[in-house]
């Protein structure tokens, strides 16, 4: 468990950070579409940091993290913002640059390992095509190298299944697969969209598990988008808490836990079932995630927010900044007019 | 509430089958089909209305006049013989509307009951009509309709039949596997599990359902029907002379390119817009009934 | 595919074509009236029309006639011309080279032109280039070949003069004029199927294209080029194999009349001839060889689709 070191610190002690992102916004074009569909979203990673991106489906956490290395469709297009990575901005850089780092210093692990493995190449094909295009590796260097990295990421008889087609894997094997492929080139940074939703419960830690070693071994950086409070908790070292399109909290997870600054993240704490108190009812969020296209102005969170007056609520919320970097977009916190409570420690 | 309506059948709220006319509405709506079915619309019209807005009489020879360029009197000039291939080309629209009708509408009138009932037979039953169809899928349709015409004799009657023949198995085919589909859907099964005869099933539960492929096939099919018997015409087999098809009416104008190279033109032109007619329509029935294009 | 599997579909392919034999066989008796009154012609004698009776074997009980048939055609014997006296199967060996250097230029050229077309198509979804090409295609498969052959011909050799107009050339003359004379029939023939395949190439495309594996690809910093070589053509392939297979039966068809209008003493022309002059043990040994054609290519395409769809490989 990690001491609750803000961001600022954590910018005097490491320096600039690997990855920054600043005032990201996404539109969804078409009809009806919606304008900041994700809107003014920053968040910084360290070299060697790990970082989740949590918030509900449809937040906006997987767009983000798409949008860092250009992946988005073309119907939903960057308005705003910057990417810093190393030194690039990549949401402004040319396509030959946002190649060069893709696969390479970035890796990126994606959510459902059967659909997005190519099913007619050799999974030992996939891992190594990184390797070629970036270091210009021959077949047989690269293959050497595929071999070792699927011996480095658990998986048996690593030199006979590089032949092997995607579809002959099990899920959890197949996310392996992902995972080698994305460290192929030595990244500074990972990125893993939700790596274990589609997986079995038992897969899932050993998955995590996978991902925390590697993460000591090759001092990577490692950018987690997930919607699970129990993964962040046993794995990341910072939260950013994503609603509808706004990130409305950013601190360490400790500081999540323990003193959340913000109502929906209280409310998420809350909502986790206890097992101290059986048989009561399951606390929910009453209410629903707008839907694209209705984000309300302002807080995007106030329909079902308890602590929510209408004045300053409606009006556009800006992020401010609390004790120990402790980020907040809630104006009624961040004023001190509402105090919410976390996990109990202990 | 009534005797009748208490023991009215649950089958009849089922099978009525509303996409009908949105089917109908959805294909006209396109600029594409609508024109596409004003087009063979106006074929129609010209075949049952030839003679009489025919401006020459197809027949008619002007021997001194042949191979006139398109002018005034002759809109597309005069043939070997003389004649007005204007009135040639709309008497030949008959027979070229004519012969797919009934040719497809032979492959219909067997390969429908036969597919229905393979689909719901299923066993040595599916199994022999499957290996029979094969069988004469085995051949290019040319060389079958070739192979029909060598027996029976060359003739439009006999190109008819032939291609009828020819399709029959295309056709079981499609309403087998259609039928076979629709057999699996737990309406059917509900049927069964009522009581339903078989015929009853088939006629008010299979049929329905399976109208939209089958009528997408029939105007593929149509198309096909259109080139065999313009080819078989083209190669003497088919439409004997003085009849014209547009197949037959190629055939002269392709020994006489020298002399009249124009003459190829229209009945090609009026062929291939026929056909791209006909797939145009069978493209938007089964865009509007989402079906998904095989492969 | 497993051997079982290969083996079953052969042994499907068997049965089809001992059933094709059969109803081949069963033509000649089928010929309403007396077949070889029908054959011999109006103005025949007696005995010519008891030569041709015996000829076609009709004197005989039909069983007995059939396997005796049977018997020959699994030796290579087809029996002989009604006309010519020569051996059915030296007559369609004689001429089916023009015929083959046809289909397979016209295949060559389909698939070049087809496929390139649809993936030019694919990738620029939407674009002019994708509604040129998809225009082109349905008009293209509404053509018939053998107008296509005469529109050509028209232009390119009788205004023009660039091309010859007639007659084959075999390829020991030299490849260009080898080339001269068959690329006009060979556009003809394959034109429908470069049509057909441009468009199901598209669609494949198109649909690949959205697939999750091709943003993982791109992810790892794949170019466009790279990405449409390794990624989008080895799965697009799948569904344009199966398009080949079915248009091979096209294809032969379409030589018939192709054959007529260029000039081409190959199989077409042959096979017209026959049926003119009712030349019944030439045609049956025609559709035959058609028969067989075209379920050996079928056989090919199943076993090609396995190889290069891994999943149906294992299954």
């Amino acid at each position: 468990m990690t001491a609750m070191t803000s961001s600022v610190e954590k910018n005097s002690e490491l320096g600039t950070p690997l990855l920054s992102v600043k005032g990201l916004t996404i539109d969804l074009s078409g009809d009806p579409g919606q304008r900041g569909l994700v809107e003014d979203v920053s968040f910084d990673l360290h070299q060697k940091g790990s970082l989740a991106l949590i918030g509900e489906s449809g937040c906006g956490k997987s767009l983000t993290s798409m949008a860092v290395l250009g992946l988005l469709p073309p119907n939903l297009p960057v308005r705003a913002g910057s990417v810093e990575f190393d030194g690039v901005d990549l949401l402004h850089c040319s396509e030959r640059e946002l190649r060069r780092v893709r696969g390479g210093p970035v890796g990126i692990v994606f959510q459902e390992p059967m659909s997005s493995l190519n099913p007619t190449m050799t999974v030992g094909d996939q891992i190594a095509e990184a390797r070629r295009i970036h270091l210009g590796e021959r077949r047989s260097t690269a293959s050497r190298r595929a071999v070792e990295l699927l011996d480095r990421v658990g998986i048996p008889n690593a030199r006979e299944r590089i032949r092997s087609y995607p579809h002959e894997l099990s899920g959890g094997m197949q996310q392996r697969v992902m995972i080698a492929a994305a460290i192929a080139c030595d990244p500074k940074l990972v990125i893993a969209d939700e790596p274990t939703t589609a997986l079995d419960v038992t897969i899932q830690a050993e998955i995590l598990a996978l991902l925390a070693d590697l993460r000591r071994d090759l001092d990577l950086a490692v950018m987690l988008v997930t919607h699970d409070l129990g993964v962040v908790a046993d794995f990341c070292d910072d939260v950013v808490v994503m609603y509808a399109g706004h990130v409305v909290e950013r601190t360490s997870v400790d500081g999540l836990f323990y003193e959340p600054k913000h109502p929906y993240s209280s409310a998420l704490l809350g909502s986790v079932p206890s097992a101290e108190e059986p048989r009561t009812r399951l606390p929910v969020i009453p209410g629903r995630v707008p839907p694209a296209g209705r984000f309300p102005d302002g807080c995007r969170f106030q329909p079902r927010c308890g602590h929510a007056l209408p004045e300053p609520c409606a009006l556009p919320q800006g992020e401010s900044e609390l004790d120990g970097g402790h980020r907040t977009r809630c104006c009624r916190v961040a004023d001190g007019a509402v105090t919410l409570s976390g996990v109990p420690r202990g | 509430m009534s005797i009748e309506t208490a023991t009215a059948s649950p089958e009849v709220a089922v099978t009525r089958n509303p996409r009908r006319g949105e089917v109908v509405r959805a294909v006209m709506r396109r600029p594409a089909s609508a024109v596409s079915v004003c087009f063979v619309g106006l074929l129609v019209l010209l075949a049952v209305l030839g003679p009489l807005i025919s401006p020459h009489d197809p027949g008619a020879q002007d021997l001194a006049n042949p191979f006139a360029g398109p002018s005034w009197t002759h809109l597309f000039g005069t043939d070997d013989f003389g004649r007005d291939v204007a009135s040639r080309m709309i008497e030949a629209a008959r027979i070229t509307i004519l012969a797919p009708l009934i040719s497809v509408g032979i492959a219909v009138l067997i390969g429908l009951p036969l597919g229905m009932l393979a689909a719901i037979s299923g066993g040595w039953v599916d199994a022999i009509a499957g290996r029979l169809a094969d069988t004469v899928l085995a051949l290019p349709a040319l060389v079958g309709a070739l192979a029909i015409v060598s027996v029976l004799g060359p003739g439009l009657v006999t190109t008819m039949i032939a291609v009828g023949i020819i399709f029959t198995p295309t056709m079981f085919r499609v309403v087998r596997g259609a039928a076979v589909s629709v057999a699996e859907e737990t309406f059917v099964r509900s049927a069964v599990a009522i009581g339903s005869s078989r015929r009853r099933i088939l006629a008010v539960h299979v049929l329905p359902n399976i109208a939209a492929p089958v009528l997408v096939q029939v105007t593929i099919l149509m198309g096909v029907a259109l080139l065999v018997e313009a080819s078989l015409s083209f190669l003497g087999l088919g439409v004997q002379p003085p009849d014209a098809s547009w197949g037959s009416m190629l055939k002269a104008a392709y020994g006489s390119q020298f002399k009249a190279p124009f003459a190829v033109v229209p009945p090609g032109v009026a062929m291939v817009l026929t056909v791209l007619s006909f797939n145009t329509i069978g493209d938007a029935i089964r865009d509007a009934v989402g079906i998904r294009r095989r492969a | 595919m497993t051997a079982r599997m290969a083996l079953r579909r052969l042994g499907g392919g068997l049965l089809v074509l001992w059933l094709v034999s059969l109803l081949t066989f069963l033509m000649v008796r089928l010929i309403p009236g007396d077949p070889a009154e029908v054959v011999a012609g109006e103005n025949a004698s007696v005995e010519d029309v008891n030569r041709i009776r015996e000829q076609l074997g009709l004197n005989r009980p039909v069983v007995e006639q059939y396997f005796s048939w049977l018997g020959g055609v699994l030796r290579g014997d087809l029996g002989s011309s009604l006309f010519t006296h020569r051996p059915v199967t030296s007559t369609i060996v004689d001429a089916a080279p023009p015929t083959l250097a046809l289909t397979l230029t016209a295949i060559v050229l389909a698939v070049v032109i087809g496929v390139g077309a649809g993936v030019l198509a694919g990738l620029r979804q939407g674009g002019w280039l994708d509604r040129t090409i998809s225009t082109v295609a349905t008009l293209g498969i509404a053509m018939p070949s053998f107008w296509v052959a005469m529109l050509l011909v028209s232009v390119f050799s009788l205004s023009l003069k660039w091309l010859p107009a007639t007659t084959y050339v075999p390829l020991e003359r030299g490849f260009g004029i080898w080339l001269s004379h068959i690329i006009i029939p060979a556009i003809a023939l394959g034109l429908a199927t470069a049509a057909e395949l441009a468009r199901h190439t598209r669609g494949s495309v198109a649909d690949v294209l959205t697939r999750p594996y091709i943003r993982t690809a791109r992810s790892r910093g794949t170019g466009t080029v790279r990405l449409v070589r390794r990624h989008v053509l080895r799965n697009a392939a799948i569904p344009v194999v199966t398009v080949l297979g079915l248009q091979t039966s096209r294809l032969l068809g379409g030589t018939i009349v192709v054959e007529a209008v260029v000039g081409i003493s190959g199989l077409g022309t042959l096979a017209v001839n026959s049926v003119l002059h009712r030349d019944y043990p030439v045609i049956q040994g025609y559709v035959l060889f058609c028969a067989v054609v075209v379920v050996v290519v079928n056989l090919v395409v199943d076993l090609a689709y396995g190889w290069i769809n891994p999943k149906v490989r294992a299954s």
